[in-house]
């Protein structure tokens, strides 16, 4: 029940209705009272610790168990929620709101990449065996259907495992059948393969997402920046 | 090539982005200013650059040099010098900019500066014996002892005893000889715990 997984699905849940909140509650005064900027603040860097993850990555080329991405989904969705108690759903300011709507869009291009993605890539992955194994079946019974097809257009018995007599003492082999079934399994593998171009395209959409997601993240922070920098500009009332 | 100059102007953009929303004042502004404050163009003019709103920015245009500039309810405002733990701003233009917090006056303070006092000084200036600064309201009524004898001075005498039957009363008890003084001695008859029940004389 508490695995890493788990959590981070509790949490998601826990920040959609935070952010859902804001539809009944709303508390003028809090963001900037002094309990309000230490949400702000710890969240910011809840926020901060999210870019350990790719820097982990791509500058220490660290990957798998080295670098759990359930961390950086932690630490996004801890951070996130400080950051909207914070903000006590009171959205005035253009900085706020820009700040709010960056941060629910990471959140949520976030979790396209981290589930519909990965399902997508495992589906692909799953069809991919299956046609292989679908193409071996294809060529196992080509291979039996052309062994057993004389040069002439008659039928090598014995290479179909069929007795040589005359025609009527077979009745029971009809080539036809096999031959049936061969383009049956071909046409199956035309429809896989159509099927997995489909998702092909679909992962190329869903692996623009780390970029969409990376763009979002960069404003994000920018946001929060330019909030700080204003914040302390026009100066902190409860230090007065 | 085109990869490197689309990171470069997205990087471009945000960074201008983020530029201007600091340099654009109103990005910032958490609120409306209050209608009294409608006419301030500039957050300079009370925000001091990475101080804030300082005091020495408030009086510049409120002024409170000697008690005698002030109104007597404003009078207090020379106890507590710290506008920003009762004022503030950004809270609509019919906002409520005031929230006076009572804990913060020291003692030589009277309540009557600022407050109507609905006893008309019969129970003192202490209006802390009974009354919380939190509330007005008080936790049950707490009547004067009863030895006290000084009843009429809350209150009057009802029109009631001045009746007949108000004398024949008196009578029966043997109270008719001076009315005009009898009619104010109230605990001959009533008690403090149930001014409308009429003690039984035996």
């Amino acid at each position: 029940m508490w695995t890493e997984k788990n959590i981070n699905a509790y949490l998601a849940v826990f920040f959609v209705f935070l952010v859902a909140g804001g539809l009944v509650h709303q508390n003028p005064s809090f963001a900037g009272s002094a309990l309000g900027h230490t949400f702000g603040i710890v969240g910011s860097l809840f926020i901060l610790m999210t870019l350990i993850y790719p820097f982990r990555k791509r500058v220490l080329k660290k990957k798998g168990r080295q670098n759990p991405l359930n961390s950086h989904i932690a630490y996004g969705l801890i951070g996130a929620s400080l950051v909207v108690i914070h903000s006590a759903h009171k959205f005035s300011s253009l900085i706020g709101i820009l700040v709010f709507l960056s941060l629910v869009l990471v959140v949520l291009s976030g979790v396209v990449g981290r589930y519909l993605y990965k399902h997508v890539n495992r589906s692909l992955r799953e069809q991919r065996r299956d046609r292989k194994l679908l193409k071996a079946r294809i060529d196992n019974r080509k291979r039996g259907i052309t062994a057993a097809c004389l040069p002439d257009g008659t039928i090598a018995m014995e290479e179909a495992g069929l007795p040589e007599d005359p025609p009527n003492q077979w009745p029971d082999y009809d080539i036809h059948e096999d031959c049936n079934a061969w383009l049956n399994e071909i046409e199956a593998l035309a429809e896989k393969e159509y099927a997995m171009r489909v998702f092909d395209r679909l992962k190329n959409v869903f692996s623009r997402w780390i970029r969409i997601h990376f763009l979002i993240s960069f404003f994000l922070f920018a946001m929060i920046m330019v909030h700080v920098l204003t914040t302390l500009y026009y100066g902190l009332s409860w230090l007065g | 090539m085109k990869k490197t100059v689309l990171h470069i102007v997205t990087t471009l953009m945000i960074i201008g982005i983020s530029v201007w929303l600091f340099a654009y004042d109103k990005a910032a502004e958490p609120g409306v200013l209050s209608w009294a404050h409608e006419s301030i163009r500039d957050c300079e003019t009370c925000h001091l650059p990475w101080r804030g709103v300082t005091d020495q920015m408030c009086l510049q245009c409120h002024s409170f040099r000697g008690n005698g500039t002030l109104k007597p309810q404003l009078q207090f405002h020379q106890a507590h010098a710290h506008c920003l733990d009762c004022h503030s701003e950004h809270k609509g233009y019919a906002g409520t900019i005031s929230k006076v917090d009572h804990t913060l006056f020291n003692g030589e303070l009277a309540c009557t500066q600022c407050h109507f006092d609905a006893h008309n000084g019969k129970f003192g200036r202490d209006c802390r014996a009974c009354h919380e600064i939190t509330t007005w309201e008080i936790d049950g009524f707490r009547h004067p002892s009863s030895d006290n004898r000084d009843c009429h001075r809350c209150h009057a005498v009802p029109t009631s005893h001045e009746k007949e039957a108000f004398l024949k009363e008196l009578k029966k008890r043997d109270m008719e000889d001076s009315p005009e003084e009898t009619i104010k001695e109230c605990w001959g008859c009533h008690t403090i715990y149930r001014f409308y029940g009429i003690a039984q004389n035996d």
